[in-house]
């Protein structure tokens, strides 16, 4: 049996964990290839218009798998997590593998729902497991040296940098900061103009104490990683500027944003910060425009 | 102390009776309109939903009008942006320089809300304890009202013989609803709203098609954003089932009581199990379960109505979809935002019951 997984949404906050357990289970992963503008124009076809370029580009990917897997796993994220406070998933999260069973009732729909509400995570997988017919012994085993294999992600490496090249940071959704054709190649035009991107640590995420000063409470668990994220590059003093990737439609974003005007920016130095708003009708001109006055104006400020 | 707080439909009547009980002046204008929704639109962000937008801007005349006080809904542990509405208004009035004092009304400033209560009572339980359980009895009892004159206006306006009864009618009787204080005239007012609506004569024989309206929960509700739908369908031969009213809005969220509805909610989230599992945020989930019902009792088509990117209903709205072509439903989907204008959305409309009439028309024949 062959398991799609589509690149895009949650595959860039779990893939490493998700690969592993699969392939511990015996099981073959194909992903979905890279995205391409084919792949979100397909995706767009099939998503309302008002639906988020990531949402639209999950569809893409899915639809791309529907030829190559036996069955497309698509988990439903209700709650991650409940420490310190609850934290819930975007709704399009929570109701992701029962939007795409409507729009694609041929394809196999495989799914868990991770609840911390009710239950860990793990026996969301192990149910998974013996769904497909596998031993709880094996689920358990499987389960936890998965976990063990995506805990040793490699450490960001730390590079000496010129004086004169800037390092931003840059903020967001995984699923739209780590996928480039979606947000229009942004890391490469800022290294072309000299910029060092930087993104926040992988370890920030897992260790809520590590960012010191007011971070807003949000219930939404991956809004939360990102406003953790924003204000750990307001306070690091190495860090010139920071671009914040939202999709136009996303919803939670909206209020991300205004929070971190209203009750992130007071409390930390004054740092120049770029809202890029995405949609899938962005021209990369357009980016890289506004990549191009938005560095200026940092050298500007720092000669 | 000055209060003033959004408006949400006929909410506003209860809620009224609720802050005069406890002794506070409420300082609000009718309801939203033109000039209220511009300043609204000009103070939100750009890409938060409507609602957002429609609420900042009473607000803001609420306290143009001499309000001191600001209720403020809205509470986290969602996943929908209106537990933040509260949160981010308060921000966006601050900074505009308007000074009030925020009550935010959630489970997590209940102590606060208490203290304000009991500060209003002059620090005495007795009067405290007298005037709120007065005050709620009569708000829910106020709400059971309102729900009772809604539901005759619009299962009577497709019969009406002359147009335009009915809503004069449910008019006068809200109105009267809304300034009334005393509970013995309040309890024989249930008489009284029989008796008016008996009294419009009507054309029992007339064939009127029925049309269920789900959706998000404010543009169902909000008069001025659906552009009074539920009228207009009424004008044009079409008994409305809106799947949420006011009332049913106030008893499920505030109290967690069931309200009569065609549908109850513990129904519709048993009919949308199969097609949404679980509670995204909004009403999305007793919307999908209210159209599974209203298919099931052969309603002859459904609307809609959702705010220009909401999280919820747009997530949901491919299922909504699947749903009306499984089980041959009619459905017409309508995002509002604060561009729409009312002759757009008629047209809409319009077409859309005329195909059903047409529809029903061939089924008959």
């Amino acid at each position: 049996m062959r398991i799609g997984i589509p690149r895009a949404l949650s595959y860039y906050h779990f893939h490493a964990f998700w690969e592993a357990f699969f392939a511990n289970l015996g099981i073959s992963v194909v992903v979905s290839g890279p995205t391409t503008r084919d792949l979100i124009q397909a995706g767009a076809a099939m998503m309302p218009a008002e639906a988020c370029l990531p949402l639209k580009c999950f569809a893409g990917h899915v639809a791309s798998l529907a030829n190559n897997a036996d069955a497309i796993f698509i988990p439903r994220i209700v709650c991650p997590r409940i420490h310190p406070s609850v934290k819930l998933a975007c709704p399009k999260l929570i109701g992701l593998p029962d939007v795409f069973r409507a729009l694609c009732p041929d394809i196999d729909i495989l799914s868990l729902h991770i609840d911390s509400r009710t239950g860990k995570p793990s026996r969301a997988y192990y149910r998974l497991a013996a769904h497909l017919g596998y031993a709880r012994n094996d689920a358990m085993n499987a389960y936890e040296s998965a976990r063990a294999q995506a805990c040793r992600a490699p450490a960001p490496g730390q590079q000496r940098r010129d004086p004169g090249t800037l390092a931003i940071g840059l903020a967001g959704h995984a699923y739209l900061v780590h996928d480039a054709a979606l947000h229009g190649h942004i890391a490469d035009t800022l290294r072309s103009l000299d910029c060092d991107i930087v993104y926040a640590p992988d370890g920030l995420r897992d260790n809520r104490s590590a960012s010191d000063g007011p971070v807003p409470v949000v219930s939404w668990h991956f809004e939360q990683e990102i406003l953790h994220d924003m204000a750990f590059f307001l306070a690091a003093r190495h860090i010139h500027g920071i671009v914040y990737l939202l999709s136009f439609g996303c919803g939670a974003g909206s209020i991300t944003s205004e929070l971190i005007e209203y009750e992130l920016r007071p409390h930390y130095p004054p740092k120049p910060l770029l809202r890029l708003l995405i949609d899938e009708h962005t021209a990369e001109t357009a980016l890289v425009t506004r990549l191009e006055s938005f560095v200026d104006m940092i050298r500007e400020r720092r000669s | 102390m000055k209060l003033g707080f959004q408006h949400i439909g006929a909410v506003g009547i209860p809620l009224r009776s609720l802050f005069a009980s406890l002794g506070v002046e409420v300082v609000q204008a009718d309801a939203p309109n033109r000039r209220s929704a511009q300043a609204g639109v000009a103070l939100a962000p750009e890409t938060v939903c409507l609602p957002f937008k429609i609420t900042l801007g009473d607000l803001v005349q609420c306290l143009e009008l001499g309000a001191d006080t600001l209720a403020l809904l809205g509470s986290g542990d969602w996943s929908c942006r209106f537990g933040y509405y509260g949160r981010v208004q308060h921000h966006i009035l601050v900074r505009r320089g308007y000074r009030f004092r925020p009550l935010f009304i959630s489970v997590d400033n209940a102590a606060g809300i208490f203290n304000v209560v009991f500060a209003l009572c002059g620090r005495k339980w007795t009067v405290l304890v007298y005037r709120l359980t007065r005050g709620i009895v009569l708000a829910m009892y106020k709400s059971t009202l309102v729900e009772r004159i809604e539901r005759e206006a619009r299962l009577l306006r497709p019969f009406e013989l002359r147009r335009g009864d009915t809503s004069a009618a449910m008019n006068t009787l809200l109105t009267r609803v809304d300034s009334e204080r005393s509970p013995t005239r309040l309890v024989g007012m249930r008489r009284h709203i029989r008796a008016q609506f008996r009294a419009i004569p009507r054309d029992r024989s007339r064939q009127c098609i029925r049309v269920a309206i789900v959706g998000e929960s404010y543009c169902v509700i909000e008069p001025y954003v659906n552009f009074n739908l539920i009228e207009f369908l009424g004008r044009h031969g079409v008994i409305a089932e809106p799947f949420l009213t006011a009332h049913r809005w106030l008893f499920r969220h505030a109290l967690k009581l069931e309200a009569r509805a065609e549908c109850t909610k513990r129904r519709a989230v048993a009919l949308a199990r199969p097609f949404w599992a679980f509670c995204a945020g909004g009403e999305e989930r007793i919307g999908i379960g209210w159209l599974v019902d209203a298919a099931c009792r052969e309603v002859d088509g459904a609307i809609h109505l959702m705010p220009f990117g909401c999280m919820a209903e747009t997530a949901a709205l491919p299922v909504y979809q699947t749903i009306s072509r499984t089980y041959g439903i009619p459905l017409l989907s309508i995002s509002l935002d604060e561009h729409s204008g009312p002759e757009g959305f008629y047209t809409r409309i319009e077409a859309f019951i005329d195909l059903i009439v047409l529809r029903r028309r061939e089924s008959d024949a």
